[in-house]
C-alpha cells in the first residue's frame, strides 16, 4: 500500500470514529423522538453516499462512452456496488428510525418507494453485466444502462418535495404537512451532521477505490488466463 | 496515372475480450478492382468485413473511403459501403419487391422506375416478384440478397460468401453481375473459401489468424497452395518462398506493392470516371433521415398488418386479464375507480414488456436487425422508427382495452385527460422498452432480463399514471396536474436520454 494510500485510509477511520462519538456523545438528544432520533445522522450520511456513488456511475459511464477506456466502466462498476450497498444501509436505518416513530417498518410514501425504485435500478444493473458474456459489449449496455438508471434519481430527490409525503424533510424547507418526524436542528446537531458527512464522504471514496482495484486486478487476471489459454490453442 | 482508392484499411486490429481476431490488417482497394478475401474457418473474414461495414467498430486502425474515416464517422461510411452478410436479411412477410423497396428507402438509395424490377430480372427472379419471401428456398434468398447489393450504387461492395447456396446458373449470373459492377467503377471485397470462385478477382489476398499473409493474382493460389499456407501459419512455422506468392511487409500491406498504379490486370478506368461515380452518391444524410423514418414505419406496420405477430397476441392477453381481473374481484363502481387504473396500467407495462420485445427478438431472430443497422447517418433513426411502431401498436391495445374495461367495470374511461395520461403513458413506455428491448435482446437471458431492465425504470411512470388516472376518476384536479406534470417531465427525460444512447446500444 502506497504512503498516501495510508493516510487517506488512517483519516477515513478517525474521520469515522470521531463521527460515530459525535453521534452518540456531543449530539444532543431529540425532545420528542428520544435516542432514535441519532439513526439520522447515519441515515442521511448513506443516503447521501449512496446517490453520490451512483453519480460517480453517471460520469464513469459517460466517460466510457466517450473513451471507450476499460477503467472507467471498472469505476462504474465499483460505484454501483458501493452505492448499493450505501443505499441499503440508508433504507434498512430508514426503516429502523420508522418503526418507533411511524408506528411501521414500511410505508408505502413516495420516498421510500422512489428510493426503493432507484435501488432495484441499480441491482438490475448488477443483472444486466452478468448476463452479457462480451467483455466490451457488456461495458457498453451497462454504461447505457448507467445513464437510464440515473433519470430515477432527481426523481428520488424531488418526490419528497413535489408530493405530499410524510417522509420528513431535515435540510431546507418543508412543503409537505404530512410530514412525520420533522424537527430543527440546534448547531450540535448540525455540527455532528457536518462531520458524519465528511468521513461517511471518506469512508465511500476509500470503499470505491479499493473496489475498483480489486475490479482492475480481477479484468487484468482474466486477460491473462484469456492469453495463456490462447496460446495453447 | 495513380488513382484515388477506393477503400484503405488501416491497421485495422479487433479483440473480443482478450482475443485478437484481426491483427494490423491494412489493405487497399482501387476503384474498379476485385479483391478476394481468402482464408480458413475463423481466420476473420467476416469479422474484417463488418469491420468495414461499421457494424463493428475496430480496436486499433481506421478504415478510409474518400475523405470519411471509420472510427469516428461510421455514418459517412455507411453511405459508402453496401454489405452481403452471411444472413440475407430479408422479411418473410414481405414479397421480393417490397424487400428491395424497403432497403432502397432504408438506405437513401436512388429510386429509379424500373430499378427494382431490373435487379429482380439480374438474379432470374422477375417472375417472383410479387411471391412473399417466407416461400423462397435457401438459394433464391441468397440470389434476393444478391440483387439487393446490386440495387446498390455505393462505391464500395462488401460481400461475404456471396456465392453461398446458389446453383451453377446462379453463380455465373452473379460473377457476370459482379464484372459488370467493377466495370462501372466500384470496388469489391468478396470473402470466400473456394480458391476456384475467385478467379475472377483482379486480386486474392490471404488471410489467417487474423492476420494478413500472403497477396497474389488467382493463379497464384491454387488449392494445394492455400492449403499449405493455412497449415503453416497455424502451425506457426515460417511460410517457405514456395508456399508463399508474397508476403506482406509489417505495417503496410500495399507498400510491397507500390502504390496505386494503374497495372492491375483487368482494369481499365479512367480517374475521372471513377472520381464520377464516387460523387453520383452523394448521401444527403440530413434529409435522409425522414425517408428511413417512413421505410421503417411503412415495413413494420405492413409487416404487422399481414402476419399479425404481435397485435393479436396483446389484445388476447387483455382481453384475458380484463376478464380474469373483473371475474375475480366483482369491483363496485367506487372501488373500481380505485383499482381499475392499477389493472390498467400494469397491463399497459406487460404489454410493453411482451409486445416491444416481441417485436425485437423477431428482427434479431430473422437477422435483419444488423440490415437495419446499416442504415447510413445516424442510427437514432431506428429508435424513432422503432418507438412509433410500438407507440402505434400500445395505442390500439390502450384503446380497445379501454372501451372493454368501460363495459365491465360500468366506468367511463373516454374522458380526455386520461386519454392524454395514456397516450404520455404509451410514448414514454414505448420508447425506453425499445432502448431496452435492444439491449436486453443482445444477452442471453433476454426474455427474463428485458422485465428486469424495465419495470424499476418505468416504475415511476407507470406510478405517475396509475395516481393521475384515479385522481381524474375521483375528480381531484390538483392531485391530476401534479401527476401530470410528473409523468410528462419523466417522459421527456426518458426519451431524450433514450434517444441520444441508441446509437451505442445499436454499434455493440
Amino acid at each position: 500500500m502506497r504512503s498516501w494510500e495510508r493516510i487517506w485510509i488512517g483519516t477515513t477511520i478517525v474521520l469515522m470514529v470521531m463521527a460515530t462519538l459525535a453521534v452518540f456523545v456531543y449530539a444532543p438528544r431529540e425532545a420528542k423522538m428520544g435516542d432514535v432520533q441519532r439513526i439520522f445522522y447515519f441515515h442521511i450520511s448513506t443516503a447521501w453516499t449512496g446517490f453520490l456513488a451512483f453519480a460517480v456511475a453517471l460520469i464513469g459511464s459517460i466517460a466510457y462512452l466517450r473513451t471507450r477506456a476499460a477503467r472507467w466502466d471498472q469505476l462504474s462498476h465499483a460505484a454501483v456496488e458501493v452505492g448499493l450497498v450505501l443505499l441499503t444501509m440508508a433504507i434498512i436505518t430508514g426503516s429502523l428510525w420508522a418503526r418507533p416513530v411511524w408506528n411501521t417498518w414500511w410505508t408505502w410514501d413516495p420516498r421510500l418507494t422512489t428510493t426503493t425504485i432507484t435501488w432495484v435500478v441499480y441491482l438490475a444493473y448488477l443483472l444486466l453485466r452478468n448476463a452479457v458474456e462480451n467483455p466490451e459489449i457488456r461495458a457498453r449496455f451497462a454504461a447505457v444502462y448507467a445513464i437510464v438508471a440515473f433519470v430515477t434519481v432527481p426523481i428520488t430527490y424531488l418526490s419528497a418535495r413535489l408530493l405530499r409525503t410524510i417522509h420528513p424533510i431535515v435540510l431546507g424547507p418543508s412543503v409537505s404537512a404530512e410530514a412525520q418526524g420533522q424537527f430543527g436542528l440546534t448547531p450540535r446537531m448540525v455540527h455532528t451532521m457536518v462531520l458524519s458527512l465528511i468521513a461517511w464522504t471518506l469512508l465511500f471514496s476509500v470503499l470505491l477505490w479499493m473496489r475498483y482495484r480489486v475490479q482492475r486486478a480481477h479484468e487484468a487476471l482474466e486477460g491473462m488466463e484469456a492469453s495463456i489459454e490462447a496460446s495453447f490453442r | 496515372m495513380s488513382l484515388r482508392p477506393a477503400l484503405q484499411l488501416e491497421r485495422i486490429s479487433k479483440a473480443f475480450g482478450p482475443q485478437w481476431v484481426l491483427r494490423e490488417v491494412s489493405l487497399t482497394v482501387r476503384p474498379g478492382e476485385i479483391v478476394a478475401l481468402m482464408g480458413p474457418n475463423g481466420a476473420g473474414k467476416s469479422t474484417l468485413l463488418r469491420v468495414v461495414a461499421t457494424l463493428l467498430r475496430p480496436t486499433s486502425g481506421w478504415v478510409r473511403i474518400g475523405d470519411f474515416s471509420w472510427p469516428p464517422d461510421g455514418a459517412r461510411i455507411r453511405a459508402q459501403v453496401t454489405l452481403l452478410g452471411h444472413q440475407p436479411w430479408l422479411y418473410p412477410d414481405l414479397n421480393a419487391a417490397e424487400n428491395l423497396r424497403f432497403y432502397q428507402r432504408l438506405y437513401g438509395w436512388p429510386e429509379e422506375l424500373g430499378a427494382v424490377d431490373a435487379a429482380l430480372r439480374r438474379m432470374g427472379l422477375a417472375e417472383r416478384a410479387r411471391d412473399p419471401v417466407r416461400r423462397f428456398s435457401r438459394g433464391m434468398l441468397q440470389r434476393l440478397a444478391l440483387a439487393r447489393a446490386f440495387l446498390s450504387p455505393a462505391p464500395v461492395l462488401l460481400l461475404d460468401e456471396p456465392f453461398a447456396g446458389l446453383d451453377v446458373l446462379g453463380l455465373e449470373e452473379a460473377r457476370e453481375a459482379i464484372r459488370e459492377l467493377v466495370a462501372q467503377g466500384r470496388a469489391v471485397v468478396v470473402a470466400l473459401h473456394d480458391p476456384a470462385a475467385a478467379d475472377f478477382a483482379h486480386r486474392v489476398v490471404v488471410l489467417v489468424g487474423g492476420r494478413l499473409v500472403a497477396e497474389g493474382s488467382p493463379t497464384d493460389f491454387l488449392e494445394k497452395t492455400l492449403q499449405e499456407l493455412y497449415q503453416a501459419r497455424m502451425d506457426r512455422r515460417p511460410i517457405s518462398a514456395a508456399e508463399r506468392p508474397l508476403r506482406p511487409s509489417e505495417g503496410n500491406f500495399l507498400s510491397t506493392r507500390g502504390m496505386l498504379s494503374d497495372g492491375i490486370r483487368g482494369i481499365s478506368m479512367a480517374p475521372a470516371e471513377v472520381e464520377g461515380i464516387r460523387s453520383a452518391f452523394p448521401m444527403r444524410l440530413q434529409r435522409h433521415g425522414l425517408r428511413a423514418f417512413q421505410a421503417l414505419l411503412w415495413k413494420d406496420l405492413r409487416i404487422e398488418g399481414r402476419a399479425r405477430e404481435t397485435l393479436t397476441p396483446l389484445l388476447t392477453l387483455a382481453g384475458l386479464s380484463l376478464f380474469l381481473f373483473g371475474a375475480a374481484f366483482e369491483l363496485r363502481p367506487d372501488l373500481a375507480r380505485s383499482f381499475v387504473p392499477v389493472f390498467f396500467w400494469m397491463l399497459l407495462l406487460f404489454a410493453s414488456s411482451l409486445g416491444v420485445g416481441r417485436m425485437m427478438a423477431s428482427e434479431i431472430d430473422r437477422g435483419t436487425w444488423e440490415g437495419l443497422l446499416m442504415v447510413p447517418g445516424d442510427r437514432s433513426v431506428l429508435f424513432a422508427g422503432k418507438a412509433i411502431v410500438h407507440s402505434l401498436l400500445l395505442g390500439l391495445v390502450t384503446l380497445l382495452s379501454l372501451a372493454a374495461a368501460g363495459i365491465f367495470f360500468n366506468l367511463s374511461l373516454w374522458d380526455p385527460a386520461i386519454l392524454l395520461l395514456l397516450a404520455l403513458g404509451v410514448i414514454g413506455l414505448s420508447g425506453v422498452t425499445t432502448l431496452l428491448a435492444a439491449i436486453a435482446m443482445a444477452t442471453r437471458a433476454r426474455e427474463l432480463l428485458l422485465p428486469i431492465l424495465l419495470f424499476p425504470v418505468a416504475a415511476p411512470l407507470v406510478i405517475a399514471g396509475i395516481q393521475g388516472t384515479r385522481a381524474i376518476l375521483e375528480a381531484d384536479p390538483a392531485g391530476e396536474s401534479i401527476w401530470l406534470q410528473i409523468l410528462l417531465a419523466y417522459d421527456l427525460l426518458l426519451c431524450a436520454v433514450a434517444w441520444i444512447v441508441f446509437e451505442e446500444v445499436a454499434s455493440s
